[in-house]
């Protein structure tokens, strides 16, 4: 199973990276927000709205990757993968896809934001550890919600609409945790909120496991 | 049916004792929010039942459920509004609890617009029933959460004094429950009709 769920992985990142304007496209979609938002705040003083903005950014841009995962497929190749392999193994290799795609692109706006509007982080261990828990949620959360919105004629529309009040919880334990350690707090007095992060995601996980099947079978 | 006349009986009890002070509220506002919370675990479990089996009439009373759901949701906002309004000054305050109702009206609004989006039925079935299984769930996990995230205004929160502790009598508690489990079958009661009437119409459709 686990050598099928690598086959996959390459073949999404295959399908992912030969087109590479796409996948250069969720880059420049990244900078240009932060670049929006470098503009319209001029300066960001404060942690907090720092850490907000942040968050908000990542979690667009995430929506904007992980949006295409159940698009990029046509008929044959859907009908192909129905025949040969269990829908759990294609939704861990989706899953997992995208967890790398959203890291790489936290990767790609913490030094935008750095670069354009400072950098208030004290605890950049801890922050860099809560956004990689935090990305893990997002993809995970937005790969299944995707694969529901796909099913619809209108799938990039609804998937932020199913998404986002979805994912709301994981948000707000990210950003707590995430101002925290901008703030510079001691880890060990806010260490629980990284453990809800990792239970989020998997719990994410292990429902996306279980109803997958359901939503691949037609 | 069977199960609709003690309900309604009970029901009327909640109604019916009034105190005709503010904390009468706890009666209408906080049963509702129980009841709310019941009906959508009502809503979900006919959701599994009905991507497990198949079965469109179960799919027919899962949505049901959300929209009683969302009737009770609404309510308890009102409600809940009216009271803030002369206790806290303000109609919407930046609190946890407010913010959680408000999620949850949202994360159903949008399975309503999921089901509208997909045309075929049976896709629709499945597809609805899963993010109502899984949005469910994390609307578990964000009440579970908010407290420790966020201090509540709320009586009993964040140093508040709980209604229970000063003002929640005896005979009150004895009103309290009741309503709280009157509000809940009323909620499967209308649920269970509305489903119903649904489910007779898509026979007499489909005939």
């Amino acid at each position: 199973m686990l050598k099928r769920i690598f086959l996959l992985l390459k073949y999404e990142a295959m399908l992912e990276f030969r087109n590479k304007a796409l996948t250069g496209s969720l880059f420049v979609y990244v900078i240009s927000t932060v670049f929006v938002c470098y503009r319209s705040f001029q300066s960001v003083n404060s942690a907090e709205v720092w850490n907000a903005l942040f968050w908000i950014v990542v979690l667009f841009s995430s929506t904007n990757a992980v949006l295409r995962s159940f698009q990029r497929e046509n008929k044959g190749n859907a009908l192909y993968f129905y025949q040969t392999i269990r829908p759990e193994e294609l939704i861990l290799a989706k899953i997992t896809f995208n967890y790398i795609l959203t890291l790489l692109l936290i990767a790609g706006t913490i030094p935008a934001f750095w670069l354009l509007l400072g950098n208030p982080v004290q605890d950049i261990s801890t922050f860099i550890m809560v956004s990689f828990l935090a990305a893990g949620a997002f993809s995970a959360c937005l790969t299944l919600v995707s694969a529901m919105a796909g099913k619809s004629a209108n799938a990039a529309g609804l998937t932020p609409v199913l998404g986002f009040p979805v994912i709301l919880p994981v948000l707000m334990v990210a950003i707590k945790a995430a101002g925290n350690a901008a703030a510079g707090m001691e880890l060990s007095s806010y260490w629980d909120l990284p453990v809800v992060l990792a239970a989020f995601n998997i719990i994410i996980v292990v429902l996306s496991y279980f109803l997958f099947p359901y939503l691949w079978r037609d | 049916m069977i199960y609709s006349i003690p309900m309604a009986w009970l029901g009327d009890i909640s109604v019916q004792v009034i105190l005709h002070e503010t904390i009468r509220n706890l009666y209408f506002h906080v049963t509702m929010w129980f009841a709310m919370i019941a009906v959508f675990a009502g809503s979900m479990v006919y959701s599994i039942k009905a991507m497990r089996g198949g079965n469109r009439h179960n799919d027919i009373r899962a949505e049901q459920f959300a929209v009683t759901g969302m009737m009770f949701g609404f309510i308890g906002i009102t409600t809940g509004m009216l009271w803030a309004n002369y206790t806290w000054g303000a109609p919407w305050v930046n609190d946890p609890k407010l913010n959680g109702s408000a999620v949850s009206l949202l994360i159903y609004m949008a399975y309503f617009v999921l089901r509208g989006s997909v045309t075929d039925p049976v896709r629709r079935m499945r597809v609805s029933a899963a993010y109502n299984i899984f949005a469910f769930v994390m609307l578990i996990l964000l009440i579970g959460l908010m407290p420790r995230l966020q201090d509540s205004l709320h009586p009993g929160n964040g140093g508040n004094p709980a209604f229970g502790e000063y003002d929640l009598s005896n005979s009150m508690k004895r009103v309290f429950y009741p309503a709280v489990l009157g509000w809940i079958l009323i909620g499967f009661w209308i649920a269970g009709l509305r489903a119903k009437s649904k489910i007779l119409n898509h026979q007499l459709t489909e005939e």
